[in-house]
């Protein structure tokens, strides 16, 4: 590999993280060490990092080799982008960033990054805020604008809660290509955003949630296209088919349109659809949606078979060719819901209590839906074992991309129906894992954990639900230590007693945090253990539990535990 | 010869008729043809640094995606996702090293976009989650570093500790 010219490895770089470059890459030899030298577009996501390659990084990289920077405070009760600020001491000095990612962060980090950093190269830019802060508004809204306006600007990612509103005066002119708001809900201002972008191809709305006056555009406004917007998502709404056609109205020249959500209306009407995408959207090549329409009253069969027959016509099946799978809650019949295939949402949900059918085209077809990141399997309220009926659907449900599962189960019983789930995910794929449920008798749960791991070679991030026992002796906590998968860097687990944070941390050497699930009285305990124990380790608690990012072990409990080995070795010998 | 297909010559001599629309995929190549003036009927495009059997391959490489719509601009979306190779380019590149570096190398050459991605993030991935030492071993690097250096590494990746 060495033999490549230096442009060919520094574009290898640019899909490795910037700690692989650092710490495995640049001790390799003295021709890397220099290539890592005179690499200058680092791309630093502080994301799931160690402490001690958070310090490192911060330590040794120089801002100006730097494009694209990454931060989150990741848990509601963490704040690694404080960290991050009080490291680094020359903000001003990241003068080549292109791409700036803040997930989670406090308005007042906000401002006080933006304030410093250079930003005059900047093409993408995403924020999130966890904590708003009421005097803050203002001066906000004016960097948000600021940086809205930027000539080199061609990604804006928001998320922003109701109150905290992204005003743009329409005199304003924008060069952004793609914008995706999160809880963005007045959708009469997003034509005056539209008007400022005349370069916007793409647009993502998520969590979009109308009621009332915010649903509507004012009237003359819907005379106004806006023809240079071509692909649409609106994912994870809450609002009626009117809205949803009046924003469509707006955006004739789309030929990508993806709709996830759910109404109480007739969001699931193939008629109206056909004749809306017909009339209004002539040049829509792809339409993808996932609609879930409940009602207070039980549909019979017939009723439900209509709704299913709309989206089989002629138009859906032979001239589009969009395959879709329907289903209902099969005790009840109130809850409906359609969806194209392969799957368009991130996340599934696995719940055996809806009937489910697609379309005859679709019954000898295998789809792959490698848009689905996450899977959950909803089985507590499951009683029956059902399994037969669910071999027909293996066909279509087919997850080769999943990395993120969770499984709410409630039965012994249920480990059988889950061996027939898993032959639909890739579990190799899975890195971040999700248990919970009751009423699992001890051995039960360690034969239920065991099934899960035993494939899960990838997995990185663990979480253990409460399973409710009733006292603390019940639980079999030894037993899940010992079969705790060893390359574990993310665990969130329950402890009842300060010593099985020991046995935790002798089983997964490889730790960076671990969110405890304590008693209230323990927690003092807690914080003064990884003190006596850990060097560096940040911790902060919340209702009945502890997070922690995980220092360095204590060189003398380090000690401790090799004499006491040798101890143990002595004594067996 | 058909009016829509243009000769590539490999640097072994291997004449390959290749329709024009694929092998625009070719930045070098369309440059070549646009700017150039080169007739696409008669004259052979000579690509002195690929050989018989990395055209080939680069050809197969570029009539299986020839549908595909054009890569972002300017690396807009440019994530650091590497489980987004399709299972085609997985089973395509699945070769051996030297074949891999030579795809590369051609890639870059020609100025082909998407095969350059796709190969670059399958050495990225044959990297990620790998020691130094089993970096090492899988593309036989020699650690030249004397002791002295060794140790100023070492140094320079200690814990840094809160003061």
């Amino acid at each position: 590999m060495d033999g490549l010219p230096v442009e060919i490895i520094h574009r290898i770089f640019d899909h490795l993280e910037a700690s692989t470059i650092l710490f495995s890459i640049q001790v390799l030899s003295r021709s890397f060490r220099s290539m890592v030298n005179s690499y200058n577009r680092f791309s630093l996501n502080f994301k799931k990092l160690s402490q001690q390659h958070f310090r490192l990084l911060c330590r040794l990289l120089s801002p100006q080799q730097i494009i694209s920077l990454t931060f989150a405070n990741e848990f509601d009760e963490s704040n690694e982008i404080y960290l991050f600020l009080s490291s680094i001491l020359r903000l001003q000095s990241f003068t080549r960033l292109q791409n700036l990612t803040l997930e989670q962060i406090d308005e007042y980090q906000l401002q006080f990054l933006l304030k410093r950093l250079n930003l005059a190269s900047i093409r993408s830019f995403t924020v999130s805020i966890r904590k708003y802060d009421k005097q803050l508004v203002r001066i906000t809204e004016s960097l948000l604008t600021s940086i809205f306006i930027q000539p080199t600007l061609r990604q804006l990612n928001l998320s922003l809660k109701e109150r905290h509103i992204f005003y743009v005066n329409c005199k304003l002119i924008s060069t952004i290509r793609r914008l995706l708001i999160c809880n963005y809900n007045i959708i009469d201002n997003l034509h005056e955003i539209f008007l400022c972008c005349p370069h916007l191809h793409t647009v993502v709305l998520k969590y979009w949630h109308h009621r009332g006056h915010l649903g509507r555009i004012s009237g003359y406004k819907l005379r106004s296209t806006f023809q240079q917007i071509r692909s649409l998502s609106i994912e994870n709404f809450r609002a009626t088919i009117d809205t949803i056609e009046s924003l469509l109205s707006l955006v004739p020249s789309l030929n990508y349109l993806k709709l996830v959500g759910r109404s109480e209306d007739c969001i699931v009407d193939g008629s109206r659809w056909e004749h809306l995408l017909q009339t209004s959207l002539p040049q829509l090549n792809k339409f993808e949606f996932f609609f879930h329409q409940y009602s207070n009253h039980n549909k019979t069969l017939d009723e439900l078979n209509y709704i299913h027959a709309a989206f089989q016509t002629p138009f859906w099946i032979d001239h589009k060719q969009w395959f879709t799978i329907f289903g209902y809650t099969t005790a009840s019949k109130t809850d409906i819901r359609i969806y194209t295939i392969p799957i368009c949402t991130s996340a599934f949900t696995y719940d055996l209590q809806w009937t489910q059918f697609p379309s005859p085209t679709l019954t000898a077809m295998t789809m792959k839906n490698d848009t689905v990141k996450e899977i959950t399997v909803e089985l507590r309220e499951y009683n029956d074992r059902g399994i037969e009926k669910k071999e027909t659907m293996k066909n279509y449900f087919h997850f080769d991309k999943v990395t993120c599962l969770t499984l709410n189960l409630s039965s012994q019983e249920h480990i059988l129906l889950l061996a027939s789930i898993f032959v639909t995910i890739d579990i190799t794929n899975i890195m971040q894992m999700t248990i919970s449920g009751f009423s699992m008798p001890p051995d039960a749960l360690l034969k239920l954990l065991n099934f899960c791991f035993e494939k899960a070679h990838n997995l990185r991030s663990l979480a253990i639900g409460d399973f409710s026992y009733e006292s603390d002796s019940d639980i079999p906590f030894e037993g899940i230590c010992s079969i705790l998968p060893r390359q574990l860097q993310h665990l969130d687990i329950n402890i009842v007693d300060i010593e099985q944070i020991k046995m935790l941390l002798e089983r997964c050497k490889n730790l960076l945090t671990l969110k405890l699930g304590v008693r209230l009285h323990m927690i003092a305990g807690i914080k003064q253990w990884f003190d006596d124990n850990t060097i560096n380790s940040m911790y902060s608690d919340g209702y009945y539990l502890v997070f922690v990012w995980l220092g360095k072990m204590n060189i003398e409990c380090t000690k401790n535990e090799m004499v006491k080995k040798r101890m143990k070795i002595d004594s067996s010998s | 010869m058909a009016g829509n297909k243009i000769k590539l010559q490999s640097n072994d001599g291997d004449t390959f008729d290749v329709d024009v629309e694929i092998a625009k995929q070719s930045a070098t190549i369309k440059t070549m043809l646009e700017d150039l003036g080169m007739s696409e009927e008669d004259d052979v495009i000579p690509l002195p640094n690929v050989n018989s059997a990395i055209l080939k391959k680069v050809i197969q490489w570029a009539t299986h995606h020839k549908d595909d719509p054009p890569p972002p601009e300017d690396d807009e979306n440019r994530e650091k996702n590497l489980s987004d190779i399709s299972s085609w380019d997985q089973d395509f590149l699945k070769v051996d090293q030297g074949t891999l570096f030579e795809l590369i190398l051609a890639a870059n050459y020609l100025d082909i976009k998407g095969l350059l991605d796709v190969t670059c993030k399958t050495v990225a991935n044959m990297i990620k989650g790998r020691t130094p030492e089993e970096i090492r071993r899988q593309f036989n690097i020699k650690n030249d570093f004397t002791p002295q250096e060794e140790e100023q590494i070492k140094k320079e990746n200690e814990w840094c500790e809160e003061k």
